[in-house]
């Protein structure tokens, strides 16, 4: 999946969060978006996926050549657009598996068979060494903050998606769980070809997740893009001097 | 699974219930007393009806019940010590009507749940009326009641949530929300890939059903209540 996202400007109650944001991303690729806090990281993964807190005042989100600006959330997703969020909410009384399910059968002629099904879903509880109990508890339902990331690549595996947007994938996940979301993300990547956009603070997830582009987005724009070697400079020297590239950005 | 059926225009009925008996009251005026004198679990059905009911408790037990546009007057009474009682009641709504429920508890060192969902299709009323009654000489309680509204249009719902304590030996805890849907929660399953109106559907359907502690059977039931009468 080819995503090309020209000229986008985004606002909330008049405070514009993306300023003639551009970003294309190839089959395959593996992109980082990197920045501090609050400079519209999150924001662009939540406008990709069309949510109704943002406004788009300008410029388009193309998915293989077509704009999506007005599919709905849904029908963005049934694409093959998959969020993996920062924070992922519980959602009481709907339990993980009725919610894969009908998630599953709302992209399908079809519905899925329930032995098919039990049987993929089992096996990728098993891949994230969840327990298979887990898929009869509501969505996040007394997860652990990395309890939560590990069902957000749990849905990823189960729905097949062509195009990952990873939200802080590292945060609230141990060394070991940080290991084991990796590899499960890495082995996808390789299978599917999937294009992946990754959005972090940090670079220790890119130790293991090896991009092909890193940007670093100030003020809703990208200042600054590179290889893998962007991610050691902002470690050694954090996001101050690109701040000066935003100003100029900005006076332009 | 025994079925219970009672459709008369106005009736009486006295249940001495053994597990696994559904109790359905289609279209009705009617009274209902359950004596409960084993560790049970029951299930009621109520659709499109007027009803009393008069549960008389003697032991561990919980009582599921569900309605669809009908209005309860509940009375339980906790009657020995060292109960542990579970109580769940969801409705949805589509006309005027009121739900009220009196937990009594009359002897010593009961442990009561009481939870209320409802969801409210229309713009119409809806009341839920939930007292908690411990009087003087009911020593060692621990009773919660929580209970939950969710309009789907505009609101004219509205819970009163009552701790009628006669004694300072007790916990008691209370909790009402009416409200929507949170926008996020749907936001979360529409990225899944389902569409709006499916994700409420799903919402609505575990709002109501999740509230319940039914087996397989009873769980067929309700959706296929849910189902003829929603959407």
């Amino acid at each position: 999946m080819d995503i090309e996202i020209k000229d986008l400007t985004v606002k909330v109650n008049e405070i514009t969060v993306l300023d003639n944001f551009n970003l294309s991303i190839g089959k395959g690729e593996i992109h980082v978006i990197m920045g501090p806090n609050g400079v519209g990281k999150s924001t662009l993964s939540k406008v990709i996926l069309g949510s109704s807190d943002y406004n788009v005042i300008s410029g388009d989100i193309l998915v293989d050549g077509k704009s999506i600006l007005n599919l709905s959330t849904d029908e963005r997703a049934r694409l093959g657009i998959f969020l993996s969020f920062q924070n992922p909410i519980d959602i009481e009384g709907v339990t993980n598996q009725e919610f894969l399910k009908m998630a599953i059968n709302s992209n399908r002629e079809t519905p899925i068979g329930l032995y098919d099904f039990i049987k993929e879903l089992e096996q990728n509880y098993k891949d994230l060494n969840f327990s298979k109990e887990m898929m009869h508890r509501g969505i996040n339902q007394n997860f652990s903050g990395g309890e939560k990331k590990k069902n957000e690549i749990i849905q990823m595996k189960t729905l097949k998606p062509k195009f990952l947007i990873l939200d802080e994938l590292d945060s609230g996940l141990d060394v070991d769980s940080l290991d084991l979301v990796c590899k499960n993300v890495l082995e996808y990547h390789e299978k599917e070809k999937c294009s992946i956009l990754l959005i972090t603070h940090y670079n220790r997830i890119l130790d293991k997740i090896k991009p092909d582009y890193v940007h670093v987005l100030v003020d809703g724009k990208i200042v600054e893009t590179g290889d893998y070697t962007l991610a050691d400079k902002i470690e050694k020297n954090g996001y101050k001097s690109f701040e000066n590239s935003a100003k100029v950005l900005r006076e332009d | 699974m025994n079925k219970i059926f009672i459709e008369e225009l106005t009736s009486e009925k006295d249940l001495y219930l053994e597990e696994s008996t559904i109790v359905i009251v289609k279209s009705s005026d009617c009274k209902l007393n359950y004596f409960i004198k084993d560790e049970i679990n029951i299930f009621t059905l109520i659709m499109s009806s007027s009803v009393k009911v008069s549960c008389m408790v003697e032991c561990n037990s919980i009582f599921n019940m569900f309605s669809v546009n009908s209005s309860l007057s509940v009375n339980i009474d906790l009657l020995n010590d060292d109960i542990n009682y579970r109580y769940a009641y969801s409705t949805i709504n589509k006309d005027n009507n009121d739900y009220e429920i009196n937990i009594n508890h009359l002897g010593n060192n009961i442990i009561s749940n009481i939870t209320n969902h409802g969801i409210n299709t229309e713009d119409n009323k809806l009341l839920f009326v939930i007292n908690t009654i411990v009087p003087k000489n009911s020593l060692n309680i621990t009773t919660n009641q929580d209970s939950k509204i969710i309009a789907l249009k505009d609101n004219n719902a509205s819970i009163k949530p009552n701790l009628l304590i006669d004694n300072d030996d007790i916990e008691a805890n209370h909790a009402a929300y009416i409200g929507r849907f949170k926008e996020e929660e749907l936001f979360y399953l529409m990225t899944r890939g389902i569409k709006k109106e499916d994700a409420v559907d799903l919402m609505i359907k575990s709002f109501l059903i999740g509230n319940m502690e039914i087996n397989l059977e009873e769980k067929e039931l309700i959706l296929d209540t849910i189902n003829a009468y929603w959407r």
